[in-house]
């Protein structure tokens, strides 16, 4: 890493506040001792020179001089300006004889006093201030080795602190970029969860376990698209095959006029598959995709109505008939959506409906209120739905291998979309048992008042709605 | 030689008409089922190559496949819409001799089937006799009245085709995509082509290839009569 690390940072930073603090109790340490010495030798000058002012007058003076004289302090006795006895100038001097270190004229006069005598002698003492520097000296030399070893302690007690303090970081590091190399299951659990770290891992769980779901959710996606873009082109290969065949047999092949009208008319049905086919296709991408549906109160009585006579003169043509049975004797209060894709889904159902109905039989419509929905039951006389396949079917491109065989030219997404479009709606579609206890009865669900566009389905009426879509 | 028979089994009815016409045109008797469940009709067709779709009701491609080879070994040729990798693998895990993904042009379809066969065995291209001319069939070698011909590869192609159709027109469109394929070329080709075979061909004989017009071209047989050409005199048949 480039950046110091946060603990050699906070190591540094607390040793440099300690060797500040040090250095300033070394300061004031030596400076109030310094003062206190300094005021001790200028007592003991001051106590010695009245002494000095009372001794005899006819003393011997060398030994007088050697009375006034000890460790700290050196009196020179002088008459007439000669010096007669006692130490000699230069008086003190840390280092050998000869070495008069520099006092300056304030510090000397500090330092001595002067006692004259009535015969004229007179006795100079002057104060040692050198062994007092020796003593500051010693004591600010002492304090250094102590504040060095204090700091040694210190940062070392620091670091050893800061490595078991700060290691869920690295650990939290560690996890980190194990979880980024593919260990996506690893997680930090924090035995304590109170303290600051404990809490950032904690914290730093959720996040992960979040983005975990996130690229869970995102990889189920793609391979939810991966597969219908499989089943889509498979499913726009075949016509597109289809096609491609037929015509090569329009131009290879030798036939006749009504060969070839027969063989145009494939590459004419085909190619009408394979746009039903595209149609359906884009209409899933759009009901993947976020729905912004027009909103408007729809009255499902008159769009049922106007869904059955549609439906039943496009039933006429394979011979069944479409008829709207009982309608509700209450007022049917309006849903709210998207009309065009409301009818839509009727229309699936019902040519869904038609196409499975034995020729000349009827599919009944019906309406009921139920709590605080609407109920679209759409019932045929057909083949009916095995009830293992009941929710197969919903899925996209699943068409039972009895409507396949017969070739019935369904994209397989008619009512994977209706139910897309119902559940937008807050709503569902479902195949369940059929109300005269044969064929297919489908309803349709939809809410009166719809909340959302979410999938916010009702799940309370029947045991078998746990499919997602 | 007996024709080689294909077995064709495809849901798609349109494609499965226009697989086993343009199959039944090349030659070949053609089996075509819709569904895979009436495996015992397959096996007593005895097919010398099946042509599977995966998808189909009842049994996919992949089951009557090996259902088909546990019995009798059979060449398989898969024409599937689906195109997932593990779908070939599992095409050739199955024993697949090829595997086309769809859409697929039937003239491509049919090549690969007759590559098939021929590996196999079970197709041995003559050189087809039209007259006086022969035309090898699987290199570019055309003899006329015993002189061999230098053609280009898709001279060969065009003549092969036109011989393969002896007796009957053949469209300027029909040669084109037939040699050329389907992407758009010019039609011109063709005539340019049929004029430089007709040059070549008529220095050993008359006009083989005659012009229909507003039809096409057809190839017509001329006997072998060394007497009729002018270099027919060193013929030594």
């Amino acid at each position: 890493m480039k950046a110091p690390s946060l603990r050699r940072r906070v190591t540094w930073l607390s040793i440099a506040v300690m060797a500040v603090l040090l250095v300033a109790l070394a300061a004031v340490t030596a400076g109030l001792m310094s003062q206190r010495l300094d005021q001790d030798l200028r007592e003991r000058l001051d106590a010695r020179a009245e002494l000095a002012s009372t001794v005899p007058m006819n003393s011997d003076l060398d030994d007088l001089a050697d009375r006034f004289t000890d460790d700290t302090i050196r009196a020179t006795i002088s008459r007439d300006g000669e010096s007669v006895a006692g130490v000699q100038e230069p008086p003190f001097g840390p280092g050998g004889p000869g070495f008069e270190p520099s006092l300056d004229a304030d510090e000397v006069a500090r330092l001595t006093r002067t006692v004259e005598l009535d015969d004229g002698t007179t006795i100079s003492l002057r104060g040692n201030p050198f062994d007092n520097h020796r003593v500051i000296a010693g004591l600010v030399f002492v304090e250094f080795v102590v504040s060095g070893v204090l700091i040694a302690a210190v940062a070392l007690t620091f670091r050893l602190v800061a490595r078991r303090a700060l290691a869920p970081l690295d650990e939290m590091a560690a996890a980190a970029r194990r979880i980024a190399a593919g260990e996506r299951r690893l997680r930090l659990r924090p035995s304590r969860v109170d303290t600051d770290l404990g809490g950032l891992a904690t914290s730093f769980d959720t996040m992960v376990d979040s983005l975990d779901g996130a690229v869970h959710r995102a990889e189920r996606s793609e391979a939810t698209m991966r597969q219908f873009l499989a089943d889509a082109s498979h499913e726009l290969r075949n016509p597109a095959a289809a096609i491609g065949a037929t015509a090569e047999r329009l131009i290879h092949g030798h036939h006749d006029q009504a060969e070839r009208e027969a063989l145009a008319l494939d590459v004419v049905r085909e190619s009408h598959r394979l746009g039903r086919l595209v149609d359906d296709l884009l209409d899933v991408a759009r009901l993947e995709g976020p729905v912004d549906r027009e909103r408007e109160p729809i009255d499902m009585v008159a769009l049922l109505a106007e869904e059955v006579r549609r439906g039943d003169r496009a039933a006429s043509r394979v011979g069944a008939t479409v008829r709207l049975a009982a309608t509700p004797t209450v007022a049917v209060p309006p849903v709210t959506g998207d009309r065009a894709a409301l009818a839509r889904t009727v229309t699936n159902l019902l040519d869904n409906a038609v196409h499975h109905a034995p020729a000349g039989s009827a599919v009944e419509v019906g309406l009921r209120v139920d709590g605080p929905r609407v109920i679209v039951a759409i019932s045929n006389d057909g083949p009916g739905v095995p009830v293992e396949d009941r929710e197969r079917i919903f899925d996209r491109f699943v068409r039972l291998d009895e409507a396949r065989a017969r070739d019935e030219g369904g994209s397989g997404l008619g009512l994977s979309i209706s139910r897309a479009i119902a559940r937008s709606h807050g709503g569902d579609v479902r195949c369940v048992d059929p109300v005269s206890g044969h064929g297919a009865t489908f309803e349709l669900f939809l809410p009166f008042v719809n909340a959302g566009t979410g999938e916010g389905r009702e799940d309370d009426h029947s045991s078998d709605a746990g499919h997602g879509a | 030689m007996e024709p080689p028979r294909i077995l064709v089994v495809e849901d798609e009815d349109t494609l499965r008409r226009a697989m086993a016409d343009s199959l039944t045109d090349e030659g070949y008797v053609v089996g075509a089922f819709a569904d895979g469940r009436d495996l015992d009709a397959m096996v007593a067709f005895s097919a010398d190559l099946a042509v599977l779709d995966v998808m189909v009701p009842g049994r996919d491609g992949f089951q009557i496949a090996a259902a088909l080879r546990a019995r009798r070994d059979v060449p398989v040729l898969f024409v599937t819409a689906r195109d997932a990798l593990d779908d070939r693998l599992t095409g050739f895990g199955v024993g697949a001799d090829d595997y086309v993904v769809k859409p697929v042009a039937l003239v491509e379809l049919a090549a690969r089937a007759r590559a098939i066969l021929r590996r196999t065995g079970h197709l041995h291209i003559d050189t087809l006799t039209v007259g006086d001319l022969t035309v090898h069939g699987e290199e570019p070698r055309v003899v006329r009245r015993g002189a061999e011909i230098d053609v280009t590869a898709t001279e060969w192609r065009l003549l092969l085709h036109l011989a393969r159709n002896r007796g009957r027109t053949l469209s300027k469109t029909q040669l084109l995509t037939h040699v050329w394929g389907y992407d758009a070329f010019d039609p011109n080709l063709v005539e340019v082509h049929i004029s430089a075979l007709r040059r070549k061909l008529e220095a050993h004989g008359p006009r083989v290839i005659s012009t229909v017009r507003g039809v096409g071209y057809r190839l017509d047989a001329v006997d072998p009569d060394p007497g009729a050409g002018d270099n027919g005199a060193g013929d030594p048949s």
